[in-house]
């Protein structure tokens, strides 16, 4: 049966993987060179031989998913499929440790649930359709907690100790969920029990402490505390206070600390609202959702309502580990910038789909209760899946920066006979889908990598390799260029004025299927 | 002895924070209150409502049929006082007050057990007072003339006397259960939703009880029939469900625009599949319960409140932000309470907020204020849970701790309240009538035409109510116009006033006319403003033009 689902959910995730999303962002194009880069040379993309932490853009990439698309490079080649397929392999394989783990925190029945739940869940579904490291590091979390609970101490330290080499936000999460776990196990070990397993952790962990200081730039890009109301929003409360300066009005009811803790409380109670959970997904990030519907399923609003009920009735201890779960997941993404991420909070699936699992078996228990129920679920399931599979790219092409397939192979077909290639900007990051969508040589291009740092500390730029120049196209200058292709969309390249362009050439148009501006493909001899 | 002097320092504190400058703040008086002030005017004075219906059960006021309860209940508040801002707000103070005392008496009836559990004295139904004394939400719609707050204490009030029945099964508080049930519905919109439901849901819940009394049944349901007849013919003889046309969830067609759309992306938009998935009763299946559970979302109870400037304070949720810990704690502690009269609360939370899922513009602090009822019911619970504590020490410290952190939330409301919301959003309450009034009056004399801009609202109904306008001359001299997109009418005219547009370039050529318009309308230079009259932000509200 597990098996059967685990198959189940293995094909919802690799189906169609190579263009559904429809599109490929540039963090997955960078952890893809940089797996293409390791695998040739031994090297990243910067020279650097088998780092832990990749520089990539400036934002210091964890570097395991890099290690794990080594292979799946190296069988199926340097494309969309091989990159994304370990997000996919590990979130299948999260569905056999969800049965493992639910067995042990509350009973077989639920377990079972629990494992098709998961198997259908639109939340793991979406991050394992794509190259997320977050869904990498939730199935070690998810195994190292098993294991906890087992009481492999040494081998769960050590998949605790893979988070913090998979993923960002792991840093937070996962000592957070470690010490609620030492805390509710605590009569079953002994102090001594855990030495080992101690150190295993922390000579996991050496790499990513010893890079912070490097990286205290983009932390603090991505911190909530970073972002302080501004000077003017400050001079009105000010003014309707009738005070000219900071007084002791404004220290106790207007403090900066007290509107970061309603930002943060805010952040952290977006995660649990419905709108999120259910209904439109991430509203913030449409790279993170899928249009117009939410991370579970619409039916288990009641199961959901019916599992918590019933963990809360009866707290068991495996239950508490899961509400612990529960309360701690939404935490990174609460004290980062966004309003909401659904990439930070991707831990919620698993106690989310196991109350949901509780709640579902208690409800089914007459046979032809459980078959109408399935029959729902089986319902709203197809209309995620018509969502995701039909409607999706009409909604989120351009987000997920489909022009860059498209045009690129434009640049390979015809690069060779010109002397320079112009990329626009525009979409952000273009160096790296060059690089990859060209299969450029890792050994050439790490001899000329060269980062503009951001000046504040955000991810920084490429302008240059190569004879292809990254930068916007500005064409009233430089249609006075030579022997050069450009790509760029209709406003860079308006189409009047290619017109006027005496003896340039069209080589393709890209049309994105939301929508947004076409992409245009242009030479000049 | 003891109990008695908490329970009457609530309510003491809770009418503090519901009369304190009531006239003043909310700064401004919304047309609807003028209109609820002015029908009961009008009814005392002749007998009929602003329009000349007599006696009537729902007001057309601006074509949305208000339930006429609270103007009748103005009546003698008019009589008295006058028709003031005060009287006319304080009949939702008083049932404020009501609910504080209610909500007493209903978590006694409902907690009997944990009754003088803390400190020797105090129980739960103490704490949920408190609650509901500093209650943002329930502050907020105490004052003002919303009618909302008189209909859901009524619905609190036929709860509690539904579970004294349940105690003591006598006819009368059976009886007094559909009293207030029945008087709800003739108070508030969301009321005829909500309260049926409920009631349903009681005799559901409890039907154990109710059929071993078969007489007073009986005798209650044809109570309930009596009561409810006049209310039933006029929904059937009049427009009154119309309002659910204009602001129902039905009459917003994004949904439907959307499932277009989707079908279109279909390479057959017709194919079965697509008929399936992409239809109307799913659509606004979904859409009408994301409306639902949008009612629970965090950002909406603890952090922002409702979108709508007149049922928000800035920067405060409906609840204080803490309230969202004691919340969680008191689920946890209810749900594992073995009390048949939980079911109840449980009932409450879930029906509170369909009548404003019914709605578009969501989520609706005011058609779903029923919710505070329940929601107080649990942060006290989780209130009485923190509290007790084996330890008095503990429980005494943990006592100070809350203290502190509700008196310190509750003064920051009430710096929100008092002075940050009047000036941010300073047109919420159409602020500037009261001043405007005097002034047009003292003038009016000079003109042959008096032209009043439309842009706040329903500026005639505050005129008529600032100037005590005697309701008989009013009375079949004026017009409603046809219905808006939102199935809204209004008064343009009557005697020599209009009411309308104050483009600069359309009533320049009006002469000898005072012309009261929007600052924004007016050109910098070549006009004659006799007077402007100021927002409490010091914006400009109108200004006054002698043309």
């Amino acid at each position: 049966m597990i098996v059967l689902l685990t198959l189940v959910g293995l094909g919802l995730r690799v189906f169609r993987l190579e263009n559904r999303p429809l599109g490929f962002t540039w963090d997955e194009a960078a952890l893809g060179y940089n797996a293409y880069s390791l695998l040739r040379t031994g090297r990243d993309e910067y020279g650097q031989p088998l780092p832990l932490v990749l520089k990539s853009f400036g934002d210091f990439k964890p570097g395991l998913y890099s290690y794990l698309a080594v292979p799946t490079i190296r069988f199926f080649g340097l494309n969309e499929f091989a990159v994304r397929l370990p997000s996919a392999f590990f979130g299948a394989l999260l569905i056999p440790i969800m049965y493992l783990l639910i067995i042990r925190l509350l009973r077989q029945r639920v377990a079972v649930f629990s494992a098709a739940l998961m198997a259908i869940n639109p939340w793991s579904i979406h991050f394992s359709r794509a190259a997320w490291e977050a869904n990498i590091a939730l199935f070690f979390t998810s195994i190292a907690v098993l294991l906890f609970v087992r009481r492999r101490f040494l081998s769960s330290a050590f998949f605790f100790g893979l988070t913090f080499l998979t993923y960002q936000g792991a840093k937070f999460f996962t000592p957070s969920l470690l010490l609620i776990l030492l805390f509710q196990y605590r009569k079953s070990f002994k102090p001594k029990q855990l030495v080992l397993p101690g150190f295993v952790l922390a000579f996991l962990l050496l790499p990513i402490v010893t890079g912070l200081s490097t990286q205290s730039g983009r932390l603090k890009v991505f911190s909530v505390f970073s972002y302080t109301r501004s000077p003017a929003t400050i001079s009105e409360i000010l003014k309707q206070d009738d005070a000219s300066n900071f007084n002791l009005i404004y220290f106790l009811f207007h403090p900066e600390t007290l509107d970061q803790l309603r930002g943060i409380s805010q952040r952290y109670l977006n995660h649990f609202s419905p709108k999120f959970l259910f209904f439109t997904g991430d509203w913030s990030n449409p790279r993170q959702a899928t249009p117009f519907v939410g991370y579970l399923h619409l039916p288990e609003l009641l199961t959901l309502t019916i599992g918590l009920y019933l963990c809360l009735k009866h707290p068991r201890p495996g239950v508490r580990v899961l509400l612990a779960w529960l309360l701690l997941a939404p935490l990174p993404s609460a004290l980062s910038r966004d309003i909401i991420s659904a990439v930070r909070s991707l831990p919620l699936v698993v106690p989310l789909t196991a109350i949901s699992a509780l709640g579902f078996s208690s409800l089914t228990r007459k046979k032809i209760v459980l078959v109408g129920t399935t029959l729902i679920f089986l319902f709203f399931f197809s209309y995620f899946l018509d969502l995701y599979f039909v409607h999706s790219p009409h909604y989120t092409a351009t987000g997920w920066l489909f022009p860059y397939k498209p045009a690129l192979g434009l640049v390979h077909q015809y690069q060779d006979q010109y002397s320079r290639v112009v990329i626009s900007d525009a979409l952000g990051q273009p160096y790296i889908f060059a690089l990859f969508y060209l299969r450029y040589d890792p050994y050439q291009y790490q001899s000329q990598a060269f980062l503009n740092p951001s000046p504040v500390g955000d991810v920084g730029h490429v302008s240059q390799f190569g004879k292809y120049i990254f930068r916007p196209i500005y064409w009233p200058v430089d249609r006075a260029l030579t022997s050069t292709l450009f790509v760029g969309n209709q406003y860079e390249l308006p189409e009047a004025d290619l017109r006027s362009t005496s003896d340039l050439i069209t080589l393709g148009e890209i049309t994105p299927p939301d929508g947004s501006p076409n992409w245009r493909v242009v030479a000049l001899p | 002895m003891t109990k008695k002097v908490v329970l009457i320092v609530i309510l003491l504190l809770a009418a503090t924070l519901r009369l304190w400058r009531l006239s003043d703040y909310p700064a401004g008086l919304n047309a609807d209150e003028a209109a609820l002030g002015y029908n009961a005017y009008s009814l005392v004075l002749t007998g009929r409502d602003e329009h000349g219906h007599p006696w009537p059960i729902n007001l057309e006021s601006f074509g949305d049929f208000k339930p006429a309860g609270y103007a009748y209940l103005l009546i003698p508040f008019i009589q008295i006082l006058g028709l003031t801002e005060f009287a006319l707000r304080l009949p939702s103070a008083v049932f404020g007050l009501l609910s504080v005392l209610f909500i007493y008496l209903l978590a006694k009836e409902i907690f009997t057990d944990l009754n003088a559990q803390l400190f020797g004295h105090l129980g739960l139904e103490d704490l949920a007072a408190f609650t509901l004394a500093i209650s943002p939400w329930h502050i907020h719609f105490s004052r003002g003339a919303w009618e909302v707050n008189v209909a859901t204490t009524l619905v609190l009030i036929s709860t509690w006397a539904f579970v004294r029945w349940l105690k003591r099964p006598q006819l009368i508080w059976l009886g007094a259960s559909a009293l207030a049930f029945a008087l709800s519905m003739y108070t508030y919109q969301s009321a005829r939703v909500i309260a049926p439901l409920i009631g349903i849901g009681l005799i559901i819940l409890y039907w154990r009880d109710l059929i071993k009394y078969p007489k007073q049944i009986l005798v209650n349901a044809l109570w309930l029939a009596v009561l409810l007849s006049p209310l039933g013919y006029s929904l059937v003889t009049s427009d009154a469900v119309s309002r659910l046309s204009g602001v129902g969830l039905l009459a917003d067609t994004g949904p439907l625009r959307r499932v277009e759309q989707l079908r279109g992306q279909h390479e057959q938009w017709n194919s079965p599949l697509s008929r399936l998935l992409h239809n109307r009763p799913l659509i606004y299946t979904i859409q009408f319960l994301s409306n639902y559970t949008d009612h629970f979302s965090g950002d909406f109870l603890f952090i922002n409140g409702d979108e709508i400037s007149r049922n928000r304070v800035p920067e405060t949720g409906l609840l204080y932000l803490t309230d969202f810990i004691l919340l969680v704690l008191g689920f946890a502690f209810l749900i594992r309470l073995q009390n048949r009269f939980l079911a109840l609360i449980w009932l409450w939370l879930l029906i509170a907020p369909v009548a404003a899922a019914f709605t578009f513009q969501i989520p609706h602090a005011l058609r779903a204020q029923a919710l505070v009822i329940p929601l107080t019911l649990l942060v006290s619970a989780g209130g009485y849970f923190l509290l007790n504590r084996k330890a008095k020490v503990i429980s005494a410290f943990i006592l100070v701790l809350l203290f502190a952190m509700y008196s310190f939330q509750l003064a920051r409301y009430l710096h929100q309240y008092y002075v940050h919301y009047p000036q941010t959003y300073p047109a919420a309450w159409e602020y500037g009538f009261k001043e405007l009034v005097p002034f047009v009056e003292s003038v009016k004399d000079h003109y042959d035409q008096i032209l009043i801009t439309d842009k706040y609202d329903q500026p005639y109904i505050l005129y008529l109510f600032y100037t005590h306008y005697p309701p008989s001359e009013f009375q079949f001299h004026h017009q409603l116009t046809l219905r808006d997109k939102f199935n809204f009418s209004t008064v343009r005219d009557f005697g020599k006033f209009h009411f309308t547009s104050t483009a600069w370039e359309t009533v320049r050529d009006t002469h000898s006319a005072l012309i009261v318009a929007a600052p924004e309308d007016l050109p910098d230079a070549g006009v004659n403003v006799v007077k402007t009259i100021y927002f409490p932000n010091g914006q400009p509200a109108f200004k006054i033009v002698s043309n």
